[in-house]
């Protein structure tokens, strides 16, 4: 019962007053920043970054907020999906579809009482893998030497390129970009600078949160600039938000086949929530959809995607606390939070800093406890952010960024550098280049060239290395499965002439 | 079209890249894998995506119109001001002409938007130096 122990110590470390403060902070502004359409989790975490940082916050308690910010806007995300058919972040876009008709029958309530339950259903039954997977995989992956970190993060970039976006080269374009603003600055070696240009603030590296708050808060910004918002009618009656007995039992099979699919495409290293909702959809679509019903108002059709992407929010915490490798944008801001505090995730984490790991756990069953209450009685209360007009949200949003960086930093190219970033990230946007390999590589890159020289020298510069270990050769298969099969599935759709018209285009996993 | 400008820019971008990371002197005692490998690997690999993408295009995206471009190069240049403005105006000063110019291009009236400045600038101003201990710049002309 070593489990119970430790799970034990974490829930005395998650019961302290600041924790559990910090838990509903995190759990509320995700929320909210779930709800808001065109403010994801990512930005608010990397705004953040530098203030928690200069507060000087333990890490364990950092921690614990950025969790709750992530999983919380697992909960809110669907608010915005029901209400105004706008997800307020990727992972709920297939939220919509279902969540949207109901609101329009009047089942507003019944709707998203269904998706707080899911989300709940999602988040704690995912919990409990957490905890049984995580130490597992730890104790499994500490064989792992710089060979097989080098190929794993290949992995994860094919994964997450072959996922999200289109245009599958257009998302390994973005990786070798945020790879190779990795490499500005003195080489891990120490001995050479490289690509500073003289530039003093660039000899430590790019930093992360200037890039991460450019690419993603600032060039969403502009972007809202000009597309213009959705603003219009909100529906603030929401009648009696909870579901009946008949419908929760309709809907149990879904609930727990998605969190498992969800939690599953979660842990995988590249897919994240929006990848696991969507599948949780179709597959449920399949397995339950007997008359048509989904598309039209299915209660079902909400359960399972807010089931699955919450299942995958905690579930994607497994790779990145127990590889150092993450799977989604998300999950990289906070792995670039945790360096940031000098704590190097990866098999020794659970080892060597257990405080974090079970703490990190046991504040997920009470920011879900505290996120099922804030989601059912009062998301009457809620619902009424949406009525703030865009021409106080976005000055707000772009304010806090400057703040939060100028702040820690003090320092005027930092700012204009996320400027610049700002403006990159539109122009990327646009050209359906996805902004979340960027950021994986600027938080990989440098693990990256260390695996691959470690791994040269062991074997005295042959290249062998990579293509020697059954670990390594496994994760080239499945590299280019990864690459392969996703193409010949959209060949084989193309050629069903859009059965399921869209399909493709549901899939661009940004916000997340 | 587009798609093909982008690959083409890309691959200069590779090139130079890959050109800096070649003149990269190494310091002492060179081994096995060198400061510049990991970027030439690097250069490569764009290289190569980009005549990927070179060759299989997608089709252009709607571009924004002239008065979309007015507003997004009038916000990236008074973004790139602010930062350089922190410290000569002082933070509530500049934060609020900032978050005012914002708000306004969002649609706000005038007035709404200077409120929604003055009430930005203050609240944060409060939070970071009273409510977090987080200095900000008081702007030398009020010294």
């Amino acid at each position: 019962m070593d489990v119970l122990l430790l799970l034990g110590q974490g829930f005395a470390v998650a019961l302290e007053p600041l924790n559990i403060f910090l838990a509903f902070v995190g759990v509320l502004l995700g929320t909210v920043i779930g709800m808001l359409p065109g403010i994801g989790p990512i930005n608010a975490i990397a705004i953040l970054i530098p203030i928690t940082f200069s507060l000087g916050l333990p890490v364990t308690s950092a921690m614990i907020m950025f969790a709750g910010i992530y999983y919380g806007s697992m909960y809110g995300n669907s608010i915005s999906s029901i209400l105004l058919n706008v997800p307020g972040t990727a992972a709920s876009v297939v939220t919509t579809l279902d969540g949207f008709p109901m609101a329009q029958q009047g089942r507003a309530g019944p709707a998203l009482a269904m998706s707080a339950i899911a989300s709940f259903f999602g988040g704690t039954l995912s919990i409990f893998a957490l905890i049984f997977f995580a130490p597992l995989l730890a104790r499994w992956a500490i064989d792992f030497g710089p060979a097989e970190y080098f190929v794993l993060m290949i992995f994860a970039f094919s994964t997450l390129s072959s996922l999200t976006g289109k245009n599958i080269f257009k998302a390994l374009v973005s990786a070798a970009l945020g790879l190779i603003l990795a490499t500005v600055g003195l080489d891990p070696q120490g001995t050479t600078t490289r690509f500073s240009y003289g530039q003093l603030r660039l000899y430590d590296g790019m930093d992360f949160v200037v890039v991460a708050i450019g690419l993603f808060a600032i060039s969403e910004v502009l972007q809202a600039l000009v597309e213009g918002g959705d603003e219009g009618e909100v529906q603030t009656s929401l009648g009696r938000v909870f579901i009946s007995g008949k419908e929760f039992m309709s809907s149990l099979g879904t609930m727990i086949r998605s969190s498992i699919s969800g939690f599953l495409i979660g842990v995988l290293p590249g897919a994240g929530a929006t990848i696991a909702s969507f599948i949780a959809y179709t597959t449920e679509k399949q397995i339950v959809d007997h008359d048509d019903q989904f598309g039209k108002g299915d209660i079902r059709g909400v359960a399972a995607p807010e089931a699955a992407n919450n299942a995958a929010s905690v579930g994607a915490f497994i790779p990145m606390l127990t590889l150092g490798v993450p799977g989604s944008g998300t999950t990289a801001v906070i792995l670039a939070a945790l360096l940031s505090f000098g704590v190097t995730p990866g098999p020794l984490l659970i080892q060597n800093n257990p405080e974090i790991f079970w703490s990190l756990a046991a504040s997920m069953y009470i920011g879900n406890i505290m996120l099922l209450v804030l989601n059912l009685p009062l998301v009457g209360l809620f619902v009424r952010i949406l009525l703030v007009p865009r021409w106080v949200l976005m000055p707000l949003v772009v304010t806090l960024s400057f703040v939060g960086v100028y702040a820690v930093n003090n320092s005027a190219f930092d700012l204009a550098l996320m400027t610049g970033f700002g403006f990159v990230g539109l122009i990327m946007r646009k050209m359906g280049f996805p902004l979340a390999p960027v950021i994986l590589g600027l938080v990989l890159g440098e693990l990256m060239e260390v695996n691959l020289r470690r791994a040269l020298v062991y074997s005295r510069g042959d290249y062998r290395v990579f293509f020697e270990s059954p670990i390594t050769i496994g994760l080239w298969v499945l590299t280019v499965l990864g690459l392969v099969v996703p193409i010949i599935i959209r060949w084989m759709a193309k050629r069903k002439r859009r059965a399921k018209q869209g399909a493709a285009e549901l899939l661009e996993g940004e916000g997340e | 079209m587009n798609d093909r400008i982008a690959a083409a820019v890309l691959l200069l971008l590779a090139g130079y890249y890959g050109f800096e990371a070649w003149r990269l002197e190494s310091g002492f005692g060179s081994g096995v894998v060198e400061p510049k490998d990991f970027p030439l690997l690097l250069a490569g690999a764009l290289a190569v995506f980009s005549l990927a993408i070179m060759v299989r295009t997608d089709p252009d995206p709607s571009w924004f119109r002239l008065p979309q471009w007015g507003n997004i190069v009038l916000l990236t240049i008074s973004f790139a001001v602010y930062a350089y403005l922190l410290v000569p105006a002082g933070f509530i000063v500049a934060t609020t002409l900032e978050t005012a110019l914002v708000s306004w291009r969002f649609g706000a009236k005038i007035w709404q938007a200077l409120l929604v400045g003055i009430g930005a600038s203050l609240v944060l101003y409060a939070l970071f130096v009273f409510g977090l201990d987080i200095s900000l710049p008081v702007g030398r002309m009020f010294r």
